[in-house]
């Protein structure tokens, strides 16, 4: 199309092509001293942004934690980045960090859906056993509620009447494979009683199917069951938590009701399997401080959540435990 | 200032749609259909005027709405348990059928197959993986935009370049920049009808504003005397899905705001910003904090104001991207729907997917089949199977919940008299 150039051009050409390799290698010589330096540096820890992958969209709970330890975790660590990915039901973004450079820069929100539920149900291609843990951060409990002129009072009753009467409870849940669904098939299973679950896409659907009496009782996170009960539009039966909650200290826990049921959603930090402890300590403390700023508690409480800190070692025992507890 | 935001993303999509061809939310597939259309006749201008001005017209009749109406407009979305859904998602299935001009039977097939690519993913019920070829990327199904881009837009685009005109994607003059009087007359009563619909369904929960469209789209389809100008460019077709879905997005906040319920991925995000300002969204919140529910209707009247300020001069600007050469716009769109595609999950498996559904539209087109009902049963399809499969799970599997509930009998009633009437008549008249 453009022809032949004529020779003197040519000339030029193949002078500025000389010029052109001189400084492509001169650029590459610097790139591979860079190298040399970078990787000296990467001792150093944290060298660059660390990454905060969350494997849900903005905007829900496991969203907001991160959001609100990012500020104080940034002031210590150089400067960190929040991520969402929530492709695959977060298996996507697990999956990523799992594969990541187990150097401390990428880690992940994890929660029990995503850790201990998700890899149980399907071939996700990770399981807890690629993490490493750095701290469990926050911690809600599941409860049960009613509407207030249900004749029910307890979880226990509740067990009873669904004993005399197998199969016509109908019980909300946020979803097939959220944790609380599980959980409660599992009590059920324990008492023999035949409830029926109705799974729904998240809690607020429930809720509104609960208000709406077209269910006879939901399980769902006390934080979001909180403003109903408050506004008397809800009962609560029984906190699924070890103690009682500081929001409804008049409400007994499962266990003061004679049964062995605790459902939690948790939610912590976890690093891809092989990151040095060294960096693990260094990120553990980073957390332990930023969690233990008034403003961080203050925020959580805005949630009705709560701080709930565990370290690297009991986080995973933890993990190990839950995920043995949640096979479909 | 954030329910500013959501309503004028809610504008934002219908722009596309019109003048691209390509739908980012799903609420807007259904103005693609002949808003897109008007534009490749050279009447952008009409149709993004009155996407404007409707949108503030139905807005203010959605917020003198929720002033209003709010609390007992609640109470009866409340009524609304999953065999209530499943009756209306299956009367927008029906509706559907009604989006298009062809032969029934492609419609229908072209629905059929958007039903069963809903089916991908997570079972609702017992939470198995199914259809997802053992693909982790697959595993909560397929995201609804790259769906909707690839049939529509890359389907548009591979369409398109068969052919070897290469010049502006307009032959002809832009056009009048504004709907006629004509244009008016013709759309004001689509409009209003399209408020009142989007209005109710936008109340509910789980309903949501692709239904709405749809139903403020066939309604108009119905009432019209010559329904084979729709799908060829109605002004109608324009005006009704986008009220529709412009008051489904303003009474989306009556279940926030009233029962504290967020009814929408959009509505959770509110929801979180509130609580972070110490307000609890919750039954009381009309009592406690008027000044939120106030301010929020205010935001969202001056949000509906701006909007049609800015959106006005634009129009004629926004029109002229038609001029441009194809050879130029086409990569453009191109460029815009991958990263659109990509900026929702960040995943790359989504762009592949992107160009797979853009091959399925372009064979789609040269077989004359259209994508309308495909995208919109997808977007049925989960509502459709989890309330269905939830009723049966109330009923032991007796289907007679169906038929003891009233307003489900209601809308059962209405579909049998519609589409019922309609083949009828065409037996007699055969």
């Amino acid at each position: 199309m453009w022809g032949h150039p004529p020779k003197g051009l040519n000339e030029v050409l193949s002078v500025r092509k000389q010029t052109v390799q001189l400084g492509l290698l001169i650029i590459t010589a610097l790139f591979v001293i860079g190298c040399g330096i970078k990787s000296q540096q990467s001792a150093i820890f944290p060298n660059k942004p660390v990454n905060i992958v969350v494997p849900y969209t903005a905007g829900g709970f496991a969203d907001t934690v991160v959001r609100i330890l990012e500020k104080p975790l940034a002031k210590q660590m150089n400067q960190s980045v929040v991520v969402n990915k929530p492709g695959g039901s977060g298996s996507l973004a697990m999956l990523e960090v799992a594969k990541a450079k187990p150097d401390g820069h990428t880690l992940v929100l994890a929660t029990v859906g995503t850790v201990c539920v998700t890899p149980n149900l399907a071939e996700v291609g990770y399981t807890y056993a690629d993490f490493q843990s750095v701290a469990q951060v926050a911690a809600t409990c599941a409860a049960l509620a009613v509407l207030p002129d249900s004749q029910i009072n307890t979880v226990a009753e509740l067990l009873e009447v669904a004993k005399k009467k197998p199969n016509e409870i109908r019980i909300g849940t946020p979803g097939a494979t959220s944790s609380y669904h599980i959980a409660l098939q599992q009590l059920a299973k324990e008492q023999g009683v035949k409830l029926k679950l109705i799974p729904f896409g998240g809690t607020a659907e429930t809720i509104a199917a609960l208000l709406g009496k077209h269910l006879d009782a939901v399980i769902a996170s006390l934080p979001a069951l909180s403003p109903q009960v408050q506004a008397d539009t809800f009962k609560l039966l029984g906190i699924a938590d070890e103690e009682r909650s500081s929001l409804f200290p008049q409400v007994a826990t499962c266990k003061e009701q004679g049964l062995n049921f605790v459902a939690k959603t948790w939610y912590g930090l976890l690093a891809p399997q092989g990151t040095p402890l060294g960096v693990i300590q260094h990120l553990n403390q980073a957390v332990q401080q930023s969690i233990t700023e008034p403003a961080v508690i203050e925020a959580f409480q805005k949630y009705n959540e709560s701080v709930a800190y565990l370290g690297p070692r009991e986080f995973d025992k933890k993990l190990q435990q839950e995920y043995q507890y949640y096979p479909l | 200032m954030l329910a500013g935001i959501y309503y004028g993303a809610m504008y934002g999509g219908s722009t596309t749609a019109i003048l691209l061809g390509l739908p980012g939310e799903s609420a807007s597939t259904v103005t693609c259909i002949d808003g897109h259309r008007m534009a490749q006749q050279g009447r952008a201008g009409a149709a993004l005027g009155i996407a404007a001005i409707g949108s503030f017209i139905d807005g203010t009749i959605a917020l003198v709405g929720l002033s209003l109406i709010a609390p007992p407009l609640a109470a009866l979305a409340l009524k609304f348990g999953p065999p209530e859904y499943f009756a209306l998602a299956l009367f927008g299935l029906f509706m559907v059928s009604s989006l298009t001009n062809g032969p029934p039977r492609k419609a229908a097939l072209s629905a059929t197959v958007g039903l069963l690519l809903a089916c991908i993913g997570q079972d609702p019920i017992y939470g198995t993986l199914r259809f997802n070829l053992g693909l982790v990327q697959l595993s909560n199904g397929i995201e609804f935009t790259v769906l909707a881009m690839g049939l529509f837009g890359v389907g548009e685009i591979l369409y398109n370049l068969e052919r070897p005109n290469q010049g502006p994607l307009l032959q002809a003059k832009v056009g009048r920049l504004w709907p006629s009087l004509r244009d008016w007359s013709a759309s004001k009563h689509a409009v209003l009808r399209g408020s009142f619909l989007g209005f109710l369904i936008g109340a509910l929960p789980g309903g949501g504003a692709v239904i709405a469209s749809i139903f403020a789209y066939s309604v108009e389809k119905k009432m019209a005397r010559d329904a084979s100008r729709f799908g060829q460019g109605a002004i109608e077709g324009v005006a009704a899905p986008e009220a529709a879905n412009n008051a489904a997005a303003g009474a989306a906040f009556i279940p926030l705001l009233t029962l504290g319920i967020p009814g929408n991925s959009v509505m959770a995000l509110l929801y979180a910003a509130l609580m972070m300002h110490g307000v609890q969204p919750g039954p009381f919140v009309l009592q406690e904090h008027p000044d939120l529910f106030w301010s929020v209707i205010a935001s969202m009247y001056l949000g509906n104001v701006f909007l049609l300020l800015l959106n006005l001069p634009l129009v004629g600007l926004f029109a002229y991207i038609l001029r441009v050469k194809r050879a130029i716009l086409t990569p453009i769109i191109l460029l815009v729907s991958l990263t659109g595609v990509y900026s929702i999950n960040h995943n790359t498996f989504d762009i592949l997917l992107l160009g797979l559904f853009g091959a399925i539209g372009y064979l789609m087109r040269k077989l004359r089949y259209d994508v309308g009902p495909m995208v919109l049963a997808f977007a049925l399809g989960p509502i459709l199977e989890k309330s269905f499969r939830q009723s049966l799970l109330l009923s032991n599997g007796s289907l007679e919940i169906f038929l003891t509930r009233p307003i489900t009998v209601v809308i059962f009633l209405i579909i049998l008299v519609v589409f019922g009437l309609k083949v009828g008549v065409g037996k007699i008249i055969r």
